[in-house]
């Protein structure tokens, strides 16, 4: 490399950018869906459209179990909130759940087990004290991904209905295997019956999992990818000469001048969140890429560490019963008051509610806010807030619990970055500012791949252009609109496979990779400028039919759903349509543009639309 | 308050670029004189530093800030789409933007 450190910069940053950006679109696109990951697996299971939150949730949720589960050792009632409109309810019998899904946990379980233990840090793991749950949860998400799908999938479809929603509810399940699961309206307490669907879950497990490769090489490859991406940010931003001077600077139709404004502006006006997300999601991956650092601190058998501390936990809780249980066994008191209660100290509503031993002396209601208010807090069970009120079910007294324990300087800084990533603390209004900065990053990879196609395209005086470069332009094509055409392709199978048929979760997935393999093996038929319009013609009106298709397939369409206020519902079909309608304008433009170089014997490449009109959900 | 925020940093980045010779082309012609670019500098900086004082008070310090980072991204956007597609639209959204920040306050009066 000659020239001074910029011109090195510049070609680390573009060689680094251009091999695994194919791999940072993909995860940039599914991971900036996966904000609104519950949204989309609601709008995947249209059977839930129908119910409407009402004050009187919690108690549908309680007498339902009183009903179907009288004697179980612990209930969960899941409440409806600005991300969901059902009631969830769960139970754990008596010797199920936590003490049987040590035995019986599958293979990947227990490794994640391990990993969860090993990823805690020594003044964490007292935290992680409603560990079993955290754990649980964590695990049996991670189950899900990749092969795990399938199998819990199935065992799923036994006790109840979808997988996504199964997956939700067994956050709420005490942690344990959700065996005993109903989803009810939370209206009229009527039992829902949701059709099984990979949900947003698909697409957010993707993001950092791939699929149907074993997890660990996935998350090595993703791991990673994820630093080149660091090492493309800070050499982009050093090879950035005018980051202040073109700061709101965008001039269209001037080829690859043009790509490169696109690139820059939507990598500077979002940077803050582009190195927060990737130097977050470089720390989720430390126990996979230096699983060294935590062997060091909690010794060969991270398990066993896992397991002492689980024990003092409980210790610690039985201690809790025997002393809630001095006032007798007795009815429990009406939740009511308890909730208002617990909603007046936080200043947010509740979000879940979890009665242990039911109608037995020591029954405690223990009561979780719907989201953290500080970034160092940890997550919550679930990702609910973590600051939860235990009462006596008795006579609805507080029960002191032991505080969160405080943290190092250097643990908090992990536990805010990783809050950022995962922004479960955020409301809807915030959840959209990731969106947005999510939006971003996808189009700041994608003009990115382009642009390292159009510069050498430009230069370039030769008659043909090398393979590797032909093969890069090939590439992009279905890296980019072809993910584009294989999501929607998605969310139609969602609709269009019938709802009883077999494994039908797993036809949703299929659906979506069999057709972005066909989008990688079209442009080998056409040349490439059609290949590209053609793509983004299809995946243009697969999104802004979307609308369309749900009004024919659901009764929960915009005409609905806008006039009721439901945004949590409409905001799909709205995104869908601006999504697919810039998808159009993109191919339009396309369609209208000229070679503009001075050898127009080579095909052009496509002109970059506004920035709003690129590829980004 | 978010909505405070957010025409506040609007009115923050406009200010910023009509301080910048191209764009105070494109929206006012001409080139800007030292004084009304220093002037539009302070002021652009003055108004970003109000920007995070909503965000911070509604929501705390972790949380308000990353409120504040989200919003100076939505905010930066539309500046720019602006002066590429619709320049002529800037100064009567400049006007605007003081009085949607009030909106929040309307409640109060």
């Amino acid at each position: 490399m000659k020239g001074g450190i910029r011109q090195s910069m510049s070609w680390l940053h573009g060689w680094s950018g251009l091999l695994l950006g194919w791999l940072l679109f993909a995860i940039f696109f599914t991971g900036t869906i996966a904000y609104f990951r519950q949204e989309v697996t609601l709008w995947m299971q249209p059977e839930l459209h129908g119910s409407v939150p009402s004050p009187r949730a919690a108690e549908i949720g309680l007498s339902k179990l009183a009903e179907v589960a009288p004697k179980a050792a612990s209930w969960t009632v899941n409440l409806p909130s600005d991300r969901s409109d059902t009631v969830r309810i769960s139970w754990r019998n008596e010797g199920e759940g936590r003490g049987n899904r040590r035995g019986s946990g599958s293979q990947a379980e227990r490794r994640d087990a391990n990993s969860e233990a090993a990823s805690a840090k020594p003044e964490q793991r007292a935290v992680i004290r409603d560990g079993g749950q955290r754990e649980g949860a964590r695990a049996r998400d991670r189950a899900r991904g990749g092969d795990g799908a399938v199998r819990e999938g199935r065992r799923d479809r036994d006790t109840a209905s979808g997988s996504a929603a199964n997956r939700d509810r067994s956050r709420g399940g005490g942690g344990g295997r959700d065996r005993n699961g109903l989803t009810l309206d939370a209206t009229t307490g009527e039992t829902l019956k949701p059709r099984e669907t990979a949900g947003g879950n698909f697409l957010y497990r993707f993001h950092f999992e791939l699929y149907a490769l074993p997890r660990a090489w996935a998350r090595w490859i993703v791991g990673i990818a994820t630093m080149t991406m660091f090492v493309a940010i800070i050499s982009g931003i050093i090879t950035h000469k005018k980051i202040f001077k073109d700061f709101f600077t965008f001039r269209p139709g001037k080829g690859q001048r043009s790509w490169l404004d696109a690139h820059n502006a939507t990598a500077v006006l979002s940077l803050p969140f582009h190195i927060m997300i990737t130097y977050s999601g470089l720390l989720l991956f430390t126990s996979t890429l230096l699983p060294w650092a935590s062997q060091a601190v909690l010794g060969d058998n991270p398990r066993a560490a896992f397991m002492q501390m689980r024990a003092a936990e409980e210790r610690k809780a039985e201690a809790l019963r025997a002393e809630v249980a001095k006032a007798g066994a007795g009815p429990m008191v009406p939740i009511g008051p308890l909730l208002e209660r617990a909603e007046r100290s936080w200043g947010q509503p509740a979000s879940r509610i979890t009665v242990s031993d039911p109608g037995k002396a020591g029954s405690i209601i223990e009561i979780l806010p719907t989201r953290n208010d500080s970034l160092t807090q940890q997550s919550g069970s679930g990702g609910l807030g973590a600051v939860k009120l235990a009462f006596s079910a008795k006579n609805g007294e507080p029960i002191p619990l032991s505080g969160e324990r405080p943290q190092s300087v250097v643990s908090s800084i992990d536990t805010a970055l990783g809050s950022l990533h995962r922004a479960r603390f955020a409301e809807p209004g915030l959840r959209w500012l990731f969106f947005l900065a999510g939006v971003g990053g996808t189009v700041m990879v994608g003009t990115g791949l382009v642009l390292w196609s159009v510069k050498r395209a430009e230069k370039s005086r030769a008659e043909r252009l090398p393979f590797g470069h032909r093969l890069v332009d090939h590439l992009n094509v279905g890296a980019i609109a072809g993910l584009i055409v294989a999501t929607g392709a998605y969310f139609w199978a969602n609709r269009l496979l019938p709802a009883g048929i077999g494994n039908r979760a797993e036809w949703e997935i299929n659906s979506f990779f069999l057709v972005w393999l066909a989008t990688f093996l079209h442009p080998l038929a056409r040349p490439l400028k059609r290949a590209w319009i053609e793509q983004l013609l299809l995946g243009g009106a697969l999104f802004v039919a979307i609308p369309l298709l749900n009004a024919v397939t659901t009764d929960s369409h915009l005409g609905v759903t806008l006039l009721s206020g439901n945004w949590l519902l409409a905001g799909f079909d709205l995104v869908s349509l601006i999504f697919g309608a810039a998808l159009l304008h993109t191919a339009v433009k396309l369609v209208r543009h000229k070679a503009r170089h001075k050898a127009p014997r080579r095909r052009g490449m496509p002109e970059p639309a506004p920035a709003v009109a690129l590829p980004a959900e | 308050m978010s909505l405070t925020s957010l025409a506040l940093a609007f009115l923050a980045f406009v200010a910023l670029a009509l301080a910048m010779d191209r764009h105070h082309g494109q929206v006012l012609n001409g080139r800007p004189s030292a004084r009304f670019r220093s002037a539009m500098r302070m002021a652009g900086a003055a108004l970003l530093a109000m920007s995070v004082i909503p965000c911070v008070t509604a929501h705390g310090w972790s949380i308000g800030l990353t409120w504040w980072i989200g919003i100076l991204t939505a905010a930066s956007m539309p500046v720019l789409l602006l002066l590429t597609y619709r320049p002529q639209l800037i100064p009567r959204l400049g006007l605007a933007a003081p009085l949607v920040a009030l909106v929040p306050f309307l409640s109060h009066i």
